[in-house]
């Protein structure tokens, strides 16, 4: 079986290697064969595989190191990306389903030669990647390398099985911008196929991407214990520096946007942005990061590191062919939609520079001059503050403006409703609240839903793609506002005996009891608290410790009870069953819900904006709309053609 | 008409704004207090990637005990920074001060920012230099001052020492949890113990007496249930509860020390008897040495 494997991934990468040799050459056809036969043959790999997981066939070494007797079927399936080896060969059918995806879509909507040179690359990326699975080598495992089991955390969480493939999907579809932009350097041209494919396929990555993090951070939030739910972890940032190359491109390839010095820089974020994920599986693979999501150290960071390289070079070198393709000289006036467009473009750059910085800086300190250093949180919220701060008033401001030139005036007569809204609801919340930036989030939030509803009521053409992009921007406000609001929260830490009580805020716990259970696979401490706020019950809470015996792993399984404006938060740190103590960390974290529900906001959002428009008689539809002048917001998220809709 | 509704609309906008702006910028500090902010901007040294403030590692408890001590002490926020800092090595700086070798950290973002307007301001004004120059130490003055003015302002919270918070307020939840659901031992049991902390000995021995009843072969919710009827001044009544744990596990020593004293007080047969099996078993407990001058006193 093992061997049948092994045979499927090296045929994969042959025969993906053939196709990019026979899309390069031309020869369509073979290619296209070539390019399905690839994906076939990782496909069946990975059928052999998780066969052997839900079957625990004990041949199989990767099925030993990552499943255990009593593990349940769920975590059997979803064990194929527990552990690296896995991991790399479930990522390369990912790479396999979107080149594939690509071709299929592609091949009536692209010249030929833009097709080929794209999928070309694209067939080099499978592979690669094919490579690097083969020297993973999941059917036949080195010695060492079944002992180090991956944590049970990754055996404990419905999540594991969404988490991940949502963030392959994500991150491989972005290689598909990444050869949109080598195809259009090779071919020294873009056009107006290529920008909508740009965009389409950038939307696909986007949502994936945007609900993986969120997920993620949302997991973090419920599993971890400690209350909260981004740490600026190293590999956090790697999920992250895509996404705001992503969500930069989205703002540069709509077709009204393409008038503000657009071609260069979809050309460079298309390809940043599938750069910086090939850097975050190098580092969390090569373990040159020490961080919670990191494999352990294996000989695949120097086949990485020269994928990524490779990638870069191969970039850089097309760069300097396609160079014409750079010179741009739109210009605008300093109040306008374009500039606004400059400036979210601009500081999404900067903010991603910036998050490299932090995630690599203490790496080169330590090699150049043994220095260690930390950068955690406090650093990210000082230097990102305020870009922050101008990205989400440019992203609330920016759709009233106008196209080429405004004047102050004229912008103040459009936007007085939701200015005065925001002012407003600012004002009432810091009267009750007595935060200055969460009134001010609040009335960002506030202006943003305006402009939402506005844009929804007001009839003027392409109405629905302009309510989808309000309406992600309006997830981003929200989203802001959660995490600001998320910072004025109470923690308590006590160890308390039954009957007795920990206060957070005007919330406490009081503990019944504490009680232990065996269920087969881990030994679970569960205390029982009452929970109460202002005289008024919020009912039990049951968190619990739960010991993995055989991984001799200790994990939280806190308990969370969201209301409206706040979760209550409880974990169980430590237990004694003689004394009958308990020592419980009671939090109560302000807005953290609003965090989940904007994010299925902005996808939401994204998904309304991007969907394909039904095909009207007489043609073509036109983009010109007359919103500048009407007085409706305008996000200027119109015709994405069939790209996203087509290609999801 | 309408122009006249839109301006008075504005002008109570942003007299709102800034009356509410206002108090809370007047209120005091709500983020947190000072302690939990200074183990915010430290790292836990056994962990990867938590904060003093988040880790629940010994490490980072006895940490934030020592952050608590020399705020008590009246230090600030940034000694106690730098003493760890000397101690831990800056790696424990989650926060790296520019001075002590994190001086790469804060360059570094400083110069993409400077970079990228002087980008910006050099393509909209080809030819007149001194707009691009001028422009970008304005801006570049402006990220400076910023941090500046960020770093110098301490965390100002308040630091209110972790009082130990009575029983009182557990005992009316817990009342109303049993009130709801009467039949639950562990809620009755909660009860009895959180009125037993408050002193409320008489009630406290009800709820005993219910939970015992809820679970009546629980050795150790009975022997609770006698010890607060002795301390009630009822150790009469404790002898029932004694006598049923000694049915059930006749060696449960405290058991046997409680009820032989009480009928060895009491003048009633058989106390001696408990006391004796008592010793057996525990010769060495710290009540031995009393309980075998009683019992040579009520020999002699």
């Amino acid at each position: 079986m093992g061997i049948i494997g092994n045979a499927l991934t090296v045929s994969c990468g042959i025969l993906a290697l053939a196709a990019a040799a026979l899309w390069l050459a031309r020869r369509e056809q073979w290619a296209r064969l070539a390019t399905v036969l690839s994906l076939l043959a990782v496909l069946a790999a990975v059928a052999l595989m998780e066969f052997a997981l839900l079957a625990r066939d004990t041949a199989v070494d990767y099925v030993v190191k990552v499943t255990e007797e009593a593990l349940p079927a769920y975590y059997r399936f979803t064990a194929l990306w527990s552990a690296m080896e896995g991991s790399l060969l479930f990522w390369l059918l990912c790479l396999a389903i979107v080149t594939v995806a690509f071709v299929v879509h592609g091949l009536h909507r692209l010249p030929p030669r833009m097709l080929g040179a794209a999928a070309a690359v694209l067939c080099a990326f499978v592979a690669a990647f094919a490579a690097v699975s083969i020297v993973a080598s999941p059917f036949t495992l080195a010695e060492g390398s079944i002992a180090d089991r991956p944590s049970p955390l990754l055996q404990d969480h419905a999540a594991m099985g969404i988490h991940p493939p949502l963030l392959y999907l994500g991150f491989t579809a972005l290689a598909i911008p990444f050869a949109l932009s080598c195809a259009a350097l090779l071919t020294r041209s873009t056009g107006a196929a290529w920008a909508r494919l740009m965009r389409g396929w950038t939307v696909v990555a986007w949502i994936p991407l945007t609900a993986g993090i969120l997920l993620g951070a949302w997991w973090s939030y419920a599993v971890l214990g400690w209350g909260g739910y981004w740490a600026w972890d190293p590999v956090e940032n790697a999920s992250l520096m895509p996404w705001l190359m992503a969500t930069a491109l989205l703002h540069v390839t709509g077709p009204r946007m393409r008038s503000a010095g657009w071609r260069p820089w979809a050309i460079v974020l298309g390809g940043a942005a599938f750069a910086l994920v090939v850097l975050a599986t190098f580092l969390t693979r090569s373990g040159v990061i020490q961080s919670i999501h990191a494999f352990s150290v294996s000989p695949l960071g120097p086949l990485l590191l020269a994928v990524l390289l490779a990638a870069v070079t191969g970039w850089v070198v097309l760069a300097l062919h396609g160079r014409s393709l750079f010179h741009s000289d739109a210009r605008a006036a300093v109040l306008s939609r374009q500039t606004a467009l400059q400036i979210n473009r601009v500081a999404l750059a900067l903010v991603t520079l910036i998050v490299l910085a932090g995630s690599l800086l203490p790496t080169v300190v330590l090699a150049v001059s043994g220095d260690r250093l930390s950068v955690g949180p406090p650093w990210y919220e000082r230097t990102l503050a305020p870009l922050a701060v101008v990205l989400l008033v440019v992203m609330a401001v920016g759709p009233w403006l106008r196209w080429g030139a405004d004047s102050v005036r004229s912008l103040l007569g459009r936007i007085w409703l939701p200015a005065v809204t925001a002012a407003a609801t600012s004002g009432v919340v810091a009267l009750v609240v007595r935060d200055v930036v969460l009134a001010l989030a609040a009335g960002l939030t506030a202006f943003v839903l305006v402009s939402l509803v506005v844009g929804i009521v007001r009839r003027a053409p392409g109405r629905r793609r302009r309510a989808g992009a309000l309406l992600a921007h309006l997830g981003v406000a929200i989203a802001a506002l959660a995490v600001v609001g998320s910072g004025i929260g109470a923690v308590t830490e006590r160890t308390v005996a039954v009957g007795q009580t920990v206060l957070a805020g005007d919330t406490s716990a009081t503990l019944v009891s504490v009680d232990r259970v065996d269920d087969g696979r881990r030994d679970i401490a569960e205390a029982r608290l009452l929970l109460e706020r202002d005289g008024e019950s919020l009912g039990e809470a049951r968190p619990q410790l739960r010991w993995y015996e055989e991984h001799s792993t200790m994990l939280a399984a806190p308990e969370i009870r969201p209301l409206f404006f706040d979760d209550v938060y409880v974990t169980l740190l430590d237990f004694d069953p003689v004394d009958t103590t308990a020592t419980i960390r009671l939090a109560v974290n302000p807005l953290v819900s609003w965090l989940w529900v904007a994010g299925g906001v902005a996808v939401a959002g994204a998904a309304i904006a991007a969907w394909p428009a039904r095909p009207r008689r007489g043609g073509v539809p036109s983009t010109r709309s007359t919103s500048g002048h009407t007085g409706v917001p305008d996000t200027a998220v119109v015709g994405a053609g069939g790209a996203a809709g087509g290609a999801a | 008409m309408r122009r006249w509704a839109v301006g008075l609309s504005i002008a109570g906008a942003v007299a709102l704004a800034l009356v509410g702006i206002l108090t809370a910028v007047l209120a005091p500090n709500q983020r947190g207090d000072l302690a939990r902010e200074v183990a915010e901007s430290l790292r836990c040294p056994s962990c990867v990637g938590e904060s003093v403030a988040d880790s629940s590692a010994p490490v980072a408890a006895a940490m934030r005990a020592v952050i608590d001590e020399q705020l008590e002490e009246g230090r600030s926020a940034g000694e106690i920074r730098a003493w760890f800092a000397e101690r831990y090595g800056t790696e424990v700086l989650l926060d790296p001060s520019p001075l002590a070798g994190g001086w790469l950290l804060w360059l570094v973002p400083a110069v993409i920012i400077a970079a990228a307007v002087i980008l910006i301001v050099t393509r909209r004004h080809r030819g007149r230099r001194w707009i691009p120059l001028a422009v970008t130490a304005a801006a570049l003055a402006g990220v400076i001052a910023a941090w500046a003015v960020t770093s110098a302002a301490e965390p100002s919270g308040s630091h209110s020492p972790t009082t130990a918070e009575g029983a009182a307020p557990a005992v009316g939840v817990l009342r109303d949890a049993v009130e709801s659901d009467s039949g639950d031992p562990q809620l009755q049991l909660a009860l009895a113990r959180a009125l037993d902390d408050a002193g409320l000995l008489a009630e406290a021995e009800q709820h005993y007496a219910a939970a015992s009843r809820l679970r009546p072969l629980d050795t150790d919710i009975a022997y609770l249930h006698a010890t607060v009827l002795v301390r009630d001044g009822r150790p009469v009544d404790a002898v029932p509860a004694l006598e049923r744990i000694l049915a059930i596990e006749p060696e449960h020593t405290p058991a046997l020390l409680l009820l032989g004293t009480i009928l060895w007080e009491g003048g009633v047969q058989g106390g001696e008897e408990l006391l004796e099996r008592f010793m057996e078993l525990e010769p060495e407990h710290p009540a031995a040495t009393e309980v075998r001058e009683l019992l040579t006193e009520g020999r002699t």
